[in-house]
């Protein structure tokens, strides 16, 4: 994994993962992501990854379509991939559901 | 001489030489001598170490042969003796003190008892305890009185004793010089009144040595030692053979290969007699082989002298520069005099050292800089000897005030209280430091009755400091001559500790659950940290906040996620100091640093 890359790539993902706004309950959403990257549960992480996409893919395409690029560039047969990624998505998903008054993350 | 004592240093001019050959050579145990012969000088006449450099350029040959034996002699009969004899009172005053401290608490217990009393007869005998302790109070008092006019008694007769020494020396000396020819015969009777009470007490680190060997008196003493440092051995073998069968019969021995009858870094003959390498090198050799203009046996006698004892431990700080050396331990020794609570004596002398490096501009000495500790010498014997360098890289952090601070303290990590460890030292050792805070947040955590308090900026540093010193070569520079990148370490260090703290700080403030969910899911993550396990402390703390968070704001929340993001993506275990703050956010976050 180029170092470099992986650190820009990491912000866009955090960045686009916040704008998301569907996925139904977003912090029970959170705590399976976590559980499968806990556990490294591949299968499990990509069908959750899918779900949140497919949800979101009519109203956010161009934010999805970003989303799949960055990942693909990162096989998640990698424990590590999967567990930066998911801890990624997770952090997202934080700052997605945080009061949007205050202050934008970089 | 041993491998360590045979270590060298880059040799370096001393700044203070004027044509005088008083400076250090490069070799520590050698110079650890000099400072301590000019630690010698100064207890005994009063001399600081530019009258010292001023009387050996006018002329060494009356210091080293007639004001150094002199002083030696009256420091281990004179001095010693009435230092012990003070301490001994010191002990006492202590001990009483400690009495009259529990017989006040007593009285006022027994006050506010009298006073919500209202029965007579109970009034009357608690009237006539209170009368009972309020004169053993007294009494105590008095005692003390006594006991430290007695100390202050006994010093100022030392001092006089000083001073006679000093003026006697002054209108004798060159007499006394002059008769070395004939043995000091003709001025025996002058020799043998100038230290009154005369009476040697053998240090610690000497063993066998002629003068102590039996007893030897003022006259006897001082000769062997002018010719001892004289280093005219036939003279002082003719003399030594008058006196004594046994040099008569063996011949000298550790006058011409010094060896550990009088030092304990030196070997020893008899334990490795069958090993032609072990065996000491000779005087001759080691003078010429240092470039030694001073007397060998001036420094081996003065050693000792080198060293404070502080805290339970002898310790000399060492820098190749004479001057800075001397006048660090000089500031170290006036600190350590002053009464300081216990385990504060170290923070004292870290400040001695970093104020006269930093007042002198010698910030380049803090590099070179090296602690020799003893923790005991028992019957000649070293015990827990450490020489501490300090690199570069750990100097460099030690002279910024706010890192220095937060480490320079001292922490518990057991519950029995009988392991302390000091951060300064152990990071100047190289020494992790995280794992001492972690166990001593877990040890403040699980004896909550001692109200230990939790060590929130120092832990928070301490990890940072870790940090910066297992990714140092990653993270900083690729240039090892590029001198700056050790000071843009301690920007970025501080940057750490202060996203750090921003996110404790935002943890405290928006994880909402009952205090010992908190503590749990704080010992947890610390556990993680402890393991070095990266992921799973992350997800632990992604967790706490997907639970526990309810409602908080994007400006609170940066400080959270911001710092997560960059343990995530960093190589280096950054993720372990804000695992550490996240935690000590879980913990109240507001509590005041100490240990």
């Amino acid at each position: 994994m180029q170092e470099d890359s992986w650190k820009k790539d990491s912000k866009k993902l955090l960045d686009y993962m916040s704008k998301l706004s569907k996925g139904g309950n977003k912090q029970g959403l959170a705590y399976r992501f976590l559980n499968a990257v806990k556990s490294k549960n591949k299968s499990e992480f990509e069908w959750l990854l899918d779900r949140l996409l497919i949800a979101n893919a009519g109203e956010h395409k161009e934010l999805v379509q970003e989303i799949v690029r960055i990942i693909s560039h990162y096989p998640l047969d990698y424990s590590e991939n999967l567990e930066r990624i998911g801890h990624i998505i997770v952090l997202g998903l934080i700052s997605g559901n945080a009061n949007s008054g205050g202050e934008q993350n970089e | 001489m041993s491998e360590a004592v045979a270590r060298t240093m880059p040799d370096t001019d001393d700044a203070g030489g004027n044509g005088v050959p008083l400076r250090f050579t490069g070799n520590w145990f050698i110079d650890i001598g000099i400072l301590g012969f000019v630690n010698l000088m100064e207890e005994v006449y009063g001399w600081s170490l530019d009258d010292l450099k001023k009387k050996l350029k006018e002329n060494p040959d009356r210091v080293y042969y007639g004001y150094f034996p002199f002083a030696y002699l009256f420091y281990h009969s004179r001095v010693r003796s009435t230092l012990k004899k003070v301490g001994d009172i010191k002990k006492t005053v202590n001990d009483l003190s400690d009495k009259a401290k529990e017989n006040k608490k007593k009285l006022v217990e027994l006050l506010s008892k009298r006073n919500s009393n209202s029965k007579d007869s109970e009034v009357k005998k608690l009237d006539r305890k209170i009368e009972r302790i309020n004169s053993k109070i007294r009494e105590i008092e008095e005692k003390i009185w006594k006991l430290n006019k007695e100390a202050g008694r006994l010093i100022d007769v030392l001092e006089n004793e000083k001073l006679d020494l000093r003026n006697s020396l002054e209108s004798v000396l060159d007499d006394i010089l002059n008769d070395a020819s004939s043995k000091f015969t003709n001025k025996k009777e002058i020799i043998d009144h100038i230290i009154p009470n005369f009476d040697l007490n053998q240090p610690p680190d000497h063993r066998n040595f002629f003068i102590y060997n039996p007893k030897k008196d003022l006259f006897n003493s001082f000769v062997y030692l002018f010719y001892l440092l004289r280093e005219d051995f036939d003279t002082l073998y003719t003399y030594a053979a008058e006196i004594s069968s046994k040099k008569k019969r063996e011949g000298l021995t550790y006058e011409t290969h010094p060896d550990s009858t009088v030092n304990p870094f030196l070997p020893s003959v008899e334990k490795f007699s069958n090993i032609d390498y072990t065996l000491p090198i000779s005087l001759i050799k080691i003078k010429s082989g240092l470039n030694l203009s001073i007397p060998l046996y001036v420094v081996l006698l003065s050693f000792s002298n080198a060293f404070n004892f502080i805290d339970g431990r002898y310790i000399s700080f060492y820098t190749n520069n004479l001057d800075v050396t001397y006048k660090i331990n000089k500031r170290i020794k006036t600190r350590s005099q002053r009464p300081k609570r216990e385990g504060r004596l170290l923070h004292a002398i870290w400040v001695s050292a970093i104020d006269e490096l930093v007042e002198s501009k010698a910030r380049f000495s803090i590099e070179n800089m090296y602690i020799i500790e003893i923790a005991s010498i028992d019957k000649q014997k070293l015990r827990g000897v450490e020489f501490i360098g300090i690199p570069k890289f750990q100097a460099t952090f030690l002279l910024d005030d706010t890192i220095r601070n937060s480490i320079n303290t001292k922490l518990e990590i057991d519950k029995k209280r009988e392991v302390q460890k000091y951060l300064i030292e152990e990071f100047v050792k190289g020494q992790p430091l995280t794992p001492i805070v972690i166990k001593n947040i877990r040890l403040s955590l699980s004896e909550k009755e001692r109200k230990i308090k939790i060590p929130i900026r120092t832990a928070i540093t301490a990890s940072a400091l870790d940090l910066a010193y297992t990714s140092s070569n990653d993270l900083f520079s690729d240039d090892p001559l590029d001198r700056n990148f050790l000071y843009r370490n301690v920007e970025y260090v501080k940057r750490i500790i202060s996203e750090a703290h921003s996110l404790r700080i935002a943890v405290s403030d928006t994880v909402q659950t009952n205090e010992r969910l908190k503590e749990g899911l704080a010992l947890r993550l610390l556990d993680l940290a402890l393991k070095e396990n990266k992921y799973e402390a992350i997800n632990t703390a992604l967790r706490v906040i997907v639970a526990h968070t309810k409602e908080c704001d994007m400006a609170k929340l940066k400080h959270i996620i911001n710092p997560l993001l960059k343990a995530i993506n960093d190589n280096a275990p950054t993720w372990r100091v804000f695992i550490i703050a996240f935690s000590l956010g879980l913990l109240g976050g507001n509590q005041n640093a100490g240990g």
